[in-house]
């Protein structure tokens, strides 16, 4: 078996092993429920805007490549880089394109497998470097918003930028659900640094820690994201569900990335190491049937992210 | 050989690097020593291509070096979440099947089939550095092998690259532990604000240390 053969052998290890950490009975009962609800999204999604295909192809595929944090491992094993990664990307997207296909829906197939292509001439882990704004002043935020200060502080003009883009362009019906997963896509990067001892010490004393975190970052994007709702149900009212689909997403989102940074926290670690789950989460919750598997990882790592706190500050 | 030549490296408008002139001979530990921030790491990921450099040159064997030439263990490695230690270095060495993960992990007695992600941090350095023996090159550079790492698994460490050396390899390694450098290199050189201040000899290696002693001295009695 040479390196590539290798390396994809594990990363299919890899996501079986995560499935298994869920549970594969229970992954299976969610794999049963779910399917129905999200391909119908799907298959709506390649009826009307097929070029989109391309697009989401593009975003789910630069949301991993952009955030890797295993640039120098890849460039170490010596292997044609462009090929691995066209072929790594390739399998990602083989499920949905199998299951258009198998609806006929060909093009909209093609646009999603190949669409994704041109990511992979980009370097690696490039949003990962991103320095820190230290001029941006974020005082008004208060200190529990920890994440949404390094958040802003770190990718402020990408953000803005692309937030005052996508409200330019909320008459398009796909833009809600293209930002929603750019969003989904940069919330790693705003939960990828532990605050101090102190800091968690502090708010855990006041009881219900994971809750209130949760509870807080919900409420301050909904609220920062809320005039794209509006203008996407003032355009497409009839379509209210897909501005809903959005809405539970990126909510679901939140939770996730706000229970994992927890469930992998440790004292006297500065940052969070390894993003795969949050790869595997992004992806169980834009492929088909795969919705509930995302819940069920939030489940599974708030009670992973409890029992660390309680073990550290209880 | 390895020949750096007036090598010139920034991050934006800060020059990390300047003007570096180094040779690294096969046979040879080539220690580099300096402060935190002094360029270290810096020079290691231009030397490998993870940074590309202002100006200057980079060859071996009179040609491009590239980084198929080098095993390059850094600070801190990367592992992938539910990987065994296993698998890491079955990856590794991919390209070298006469490495024997076995034989090696006797030295070090590592727990192979669990996940990397439950080994201590002495642990993930002792794999690292099986890793890149697994990839057999020419170029051995470690940064910073020895933090974290036992006693018992660091005098192995420094003993295995006495003999990596006599294979003929080249070996550039940074460390804070003076005394693992003085024991093992054949040549250090002192870096401080991106610059090469001094590369010192193995005889002049008392003196390095003197030095380093005396600075330190220097700026005790400034403070107190």
């Amino acid at each position: 078996m040479n390196t590539i053969e290798r390396f994809l052998n594990l990363r299919i290890k890899q996501f079986s092993r995560s499935i298994r950490e869920i549970g594969i009975p229970l992954f299976f009962i969610l794999l049963i429920i779910t399917t129905g609800i999200t391909f119908r999204i799907l298959v709506f999604l390649s009826e009307v805007q097929r070029i989109e295909m391309g697009i989401i192809s593009i975003i789910i595929i630069g949301s991993i490549h952009f955030t890797r944090d295993d640039a120098h491992f890849i460039k170490s094993l010596t292997v044609n880089q462009i090929f691995l990664l066209l072929t790594e990307y390739s399998l990602i997207l083989l499920p949905v394109s199998l299951l258009m296909l198998f609806l006929g829906k060909i093009e909209p197939a093609i646009y999603w497998q190949f669409g994704f292509m041109p990511v992979v001439f980009f370097p690696m882990g490039n949003l990962k470097n991103n320095k820190v704004a230290p001029w941006l002043n974020l005082d008004r935020i208060p200190g529990a918003f920890f994440e949404i200060k390094l958040g802003l502080r770190k990718m402020f003009f990408a953000i803005i930028l692309i937030y005052l883009l996508a409200l330019g362009c909320s008459f398009f019906i796909g833009t809600l659900i293209l930002f929603s997963i750019f969003i989904l896509m940069l919330l790693p990067t705003f939960f990828e640094y532990f605050e101090s001892k102190e800091m968690i010490v502090m708010e855990y004393k006041k009881g219900n820690f994971l809750r209130s975190k949760i509870f807080n970052h919900l409420f301050f994007f909904q609220i920062a994201l809320f005039p794209h709702f509006l203008l996407f149900l003032f355009y497409h009212s009839e379509m209210w569900y897909l501005g809903l689909a959005c809405f539970v997403g990126l909510s679901l989102g939140i939770m996730f990335n706000i229970v994992y940074k927890y469930a992998s926290y440790r004292p006297n670690v500065p940052r969070m190491f390894g993003n795969s789950f949050q790869g595997v989460f992004l992806f169980t919750l834009v492929m088909p049937g795969l919705v509930l598997v995302s819940i069920g990882m939030i489940v599974y790592f708030w009670h992973k992210a409890k029992k660390k706190l309680a073990f550290y500050y209880a | 050989m390895l020949e750096i030549k007036n090598l010139n490296v920034s991050y934006g408008k800060n020059e990390v690097l300047k003007n570096i002139n180094l040779i690294f001979e096969a046979g040879m530990i080539h220690g580099v020593l300096g402060v935190n921030g002094a360029g270290k790491s810096t020079l290691f990921n231009t030397v490998y291509g993870f940074k590309k450099p202002n100006a200057g040159s980079i060859q071996f064997l009179k040609r491009t070096i590239t980084n198929e030439d080098i095993g390059y263990m850094e600070t801190s490695s990367y592992f992938y979440p539910l990987m065994t230690g296993f698998e890491y270095l079955k990856l590794l060495g991919a390209q070298n099947q006469d490495f024997d993960i076995e034989k090696w992990n006797k030295l070090f007695e590592l727990p192979l089939f669990d996940y990397v992600e439950n080994y201590s941090t002495g642990m993930k350095k002792k794999l690292a550095f099986i890793g890149i023996i697994a990839m057999d090159r020419s170029i051995l550079i470690l940064d910073e092998p020895f933090n974290g790492v036992d006693i018992e698994s660091n005098e192995k460490l420094l003993q295995l690259l006495v003999r990596l050396k006599s294979t003929n390899k080249i070996i550039m390694i940074s460390s804070h532990i003076i005394e693992s450098l003085t024991r093992i290199c054949d040549r250090i050189s002192l870096i401080e604000h991106g610059l090469i201040k001094t590369t010192f000899e193995k005889n002049e290696f008392p003196i390095l240390e003197k030095e380093l002693k005396d600075s330190i001295k220097l700026k005790i009695d400034d403070v107190l």
